[in-house]
């Protein structure tokens, strides 16, 4: 049937949907990438603020889409403390990658105990940022979806 | 999901009243790729749109899209 609002047909709506979610991930996986480059060459937060903002907006978006609409993922782990356990090490491990990275090359200071520590406590502060985030989610996403699983059908 | 196979009933159904994929695609409303697309089993029309066919063809949901034992050139 076609839309009489875009002169598109079902398919062709649907191609044009696919096309633009893949559009949607490049954009967003490239600047996620360029504000991680840029923080490993040592850009300081205002160089990255652009990037940043755009990524902050589409994630707060994508998160609040998907709960609301009693979505958790497409097809990755299942919402789980442990799934959140261990989805939550990739991007400590980044955190406290990009950091040491950016003491040991920009800064220009040797690896000592100290600098370790410290890229250990950041990673692990980000870690539990990241676990508490997705789980304050989890919780919500559950209560969201037994709502909407909950509703009483229609009678006529 | 359940893969779809080529669907040789709309086109004997086509057939039957004359009408190219061209017509049949214009009767419904849609472009004549899609309408390529529901015959080659490569995309899986929405319930509107398979009855929008069979009013067209004068068939029932099931003459064109029930069920078969074995999908005629199915992917599987």
């Amino acid at each position: 049937m076609k839309d009489q609002k875009y002169n598109i047909d079902e398919m062709q709506e649907r191609r044009l949907f696919q096309i633009e979610e893949i559009g949607f991930w490049l954009t967003f996986w490239a600047s996620g990438a360029a504000v991680v480059i840029q923080a490993v060459l040592g850009a300081d937060l205002r160089q990255i603020a652009g990037e940043g903002i755009v990524l902050l907006i589409s994630s707060a978006y994508l998160v609040f889409a998907t709960v609301r609409n009693g979505i958790w993922n497409k097809g990755g782990p299942a919402p789980t403390l442990r799934a959140n356990a261990l989805v939550s090490l990739i991007p400590a491990a980044a955190c406290g990658a990009i950091l040491l990275i950016r003491v040991l090359a920009v800064l220009k200071r040797p690896l000592t105990f100290e600098v370790a520590v410290v890229a250990l406590a950041f990673a692990g502060v980000c870690y539990l940022g990241c676990l508490g985030a997705l789980e304050i989610l989890r919780a919500v996403y559950r209560k969201r979806r037994a709502k909407l699983d909950d509703e009483e059908e229609e009678t006529a | 999901m359940i893969p779809i196979g080529r669907n040789l009933r709309i086109k004997a159904a086509r057939a039957e009243r004359d009408m190219t994929q061209k017509a049949l695609a214009e009767a419904v409303g849609v472009s004549r790729q899609t309408m390529n697309a529901i015959e080659q089993g490569d995309y899986n029309p929405t319930i509107r749109l398979c009855r929008a066919i069979c009013k067209v063809l004068g068939k029932s949901l099931d003459e064109l899209f029930g069920e078969e034992e074995e999908h005629e050139g199915s992917k599987v």
